[in-house]
């Protein structure tokens, strides 16, 4: 009985071929994060060096788009520049492949599967490594993070992920800050991950999307180990609790609840 | 001598990839650990979806399990949360009988129910897909609606008081007892009482105290079955604690992990939406057939 609930032979010689990516990661950007999530000036210069990494050359058709959707955003922003536009609410999902940049990560690697699991709103990706195929085309369904399936090589997983609900990819804005660009439900993702050394993780990312990209683009993400921390979090325990978040998302833009101060003796309510 | 330098070269070349790819690998001690473990790979349900009927109701055979569960579920109160629940209990009769139409949409699990919803600990343990993730270090559940409950068996201790701020899966550390994981879980959010016994007892949801305390032994009792043995105390809302048995089955029809997440969509296809905290079944008119169309003479109204 006892036997027949542990692993097969099988399995075990399979896991013993595995990296061991136990521990906490994250985006490399945050590296010397100061306080309110500002990224520091080491965080900053390679926040800098990703923009130009992930600048996409856009399909003529979908570079009006892009743009149309820039000028309403712009518009929607100076309409009210008190109440930022929520487009990085930790409340919401960042679909795949965004979804590889902001929060903390564990990985959780077994024969079978490698799970990404992320602190933003519990986002889990399920990367199949046991042979099988992405399903057939009438068996798949759009989802936030696509459908994906692995293989190992050697030290290396990669990834192969298709049908994404709109996926959406971190590109460059102003000021190096992220801004989510729209890409068509044909993109297709090719990741190879490895584990550089203790404390480095390189996602070598290949994003090719027919429809949205003129030429693929091709981005190397390196995540480091967190060391002050030692659990997983999800941000929506901090953040999306109506009754505690002091700058909660109403009609898709932040809105910082000031409390009424308490009347003082002096001011004595009419 | 340029030979024997290519030679030497070679050869670290070689010993630092050997060392390299063993550096990742997993420790003696980590593989011996992974070796002791149950295998728990695929995908499990709570077993009153057994005979689940189209559009997610319960079969025969699952609403016999769910009264079964319902009866062990029973809880006694103290008499201060009692009597909060019979305030609940009347304020949900007053919100139902106002707009019969519109069912108020009530937070069951945490947070609104709807599409989207993820219900906290230890209601979570009840609906939906699960998929467990066993190494030495942790045991992670990962739930379709959206939780992810993470377990350290690394012996480490739960966070000290001044570390511990309340979430919606609280806080679990576990260790193995041969094939058993006994997991404990302090410091949850707005911790609900499972939802078969709120509906028993005519409120739509039973809020507990922080200061829930649970306790779980879970094992793998055949290759299809899983039993998970709570103990569920909380000093403020029981009176004296609960013990119930939950069964889970191994899913058969599929082969991936979904969400339900996944499904939700904006209002447009949303066919009963929360508005105002009521759900509303969207209903689509339908189109003017030609034996009934608008006569042109007829004034717009």
């Amino acid at each position: 009985m006892t036997q027949a609930q542990t692993s097969s032979k099988a399995r075990l010689e399979a896991f013993a071929k595995l990296p061991d990516w136990s521990g906490l990661w994250e985006f490399d950007a945050y590296i010397d994060e100061s306080v309110g999530q500002e990224l520091g000036p080491e965080g900053l210069r390679r926040a800098r060096a990703y923009a130009v990494a992930m600048q996409p050359t856009f399909t003529p058709e979908w570079r009006l788009k892009v743009d149309e959707a820039r000028k309403a955003q712009a518009a929607a922003e100076a309409a009210d520049p008190n109440q930022p536009l929520a487009r990085l609410s930790p409340c919401a999902e960042s679909p795949f492949p965004a979804t590889m940049m902001p929060g903390f990560y564990e990985w959780r690697v077994t024969p079978e599967e490698t799970t990404l699991i992320s602190s933003q709103n519990n986002s889990v990706r399920h990367i199949y490594t046991d042979g099988r195929a992405h399903p057939p085309a009438d068996e798949l369904w759009p989802t936030p993070m696509g459908d994906s399936i692995g293989h190992w090589e050697s030290d290396t997983l990669v990834v192969d992920t298709v049908s994404m609900k709109y996926p959406s990819i971190f590109m460059a804005a102003e000021q190096a800050s992220f801004a989510l660009s729209p890409l068509s439900d044909r993109l297709h993702a090719t990741e190879r991950i490895r584990m550089v050394n203790h404390d480095e993780m390189q996602i070598e990312l290949t994003a090719d999307d027919p429809v949205a990209l003129a030429k693929p683009v091709h981005i190397t993400i390196t995540h480091e180990r967190v060391r002050d921390f030692n659990r997983m979090e999800d941000t929506r325990d901090a953040d999306c609790d109506a009754a505690t978040d002091r700058n909660p998302v109403v009609n898709g833009r932040f809105t910082i609840i000031v409390k009424p101060a308490s009347p003082t003796p002096a001011e004595p309510p009419k | 001598m340029i030979r024997r330098l290519a030679i030497a070269m070679a050869a670290l070349l070689v010993a630092g990839c050997i060392h390299f790819a063993q550096g990742q690998t997993s420790s003696k001690a980590r593989l011996e650990a992974f070796a002791k473990l149950p295998d728990w790979s695929g995908l499990w349900e709570f077993d009153i979806w057994t005979d689940e009927l189209d559009g997610q109701q319960m079969g025969p055979q699952g609403m016999q399990r769910a009264k079964a569960y319902a009866a062990q579920m029973q809880a006694t109160f103290t008499p201060a949360w009692q009597a909060k629940l019979d305030d609940l209990k009347k304020a949900a009769k007053a919100a139902d009988a106002s707009d019969v139409d519109n069912p108020p949409a009530f937070e069951e699990f945490g947070r609104f129910g709807g599409c989207g919803w993820t219900p906290g600990f230890p209601a979570t343990m009840l609906p939906g897909t699960y998929e467990w993730r066993i190494t030495p270090e942790e045991t992670t559940l990962i739930s379709l609606l959206g939780s992810v409950r993470h377990i350290y068996t690394d012996g480490r201790p739960h966070p000290p008081k001044d570390e511990l701020w309340p979430m919606s899966q609280g806080d679990s550390i576990g260790h193995w007892e041969g094939d058993t994981l006994v997991v404990d879980t302090v410091s949850i959010r707005s911790p609900v009482y499972f939802p078969g016994l709120a509906r028993g007892v005519g409120v739509p949801f039973i809020p507990m105290s922080n200061e829930l305390h649970s306790v779980e032994r879970i094992r793998m009792v055949n290759h299809d079955q899983m039993q998970i043995q709570f103990t569920v105390e909380d000093p403020i809302a029981l009176a004296k604690p609960v013990h119930v048995t939950f069964n889970w089955n191994r899913v058969k029809d599929i082969d991936r992990m979904e969400q339900n997440a996944d499904d939700c969509d904006s209002a447009a296809s949303e066919r009963n939406p929360i508005v105002n905290g009521r759900y509303e079944t969207v209903i689509k008119p339908a189109p003017a057939a030609p034996a009934e169309a608008p006569k042109p003479s007829e004034p717009a109204k």
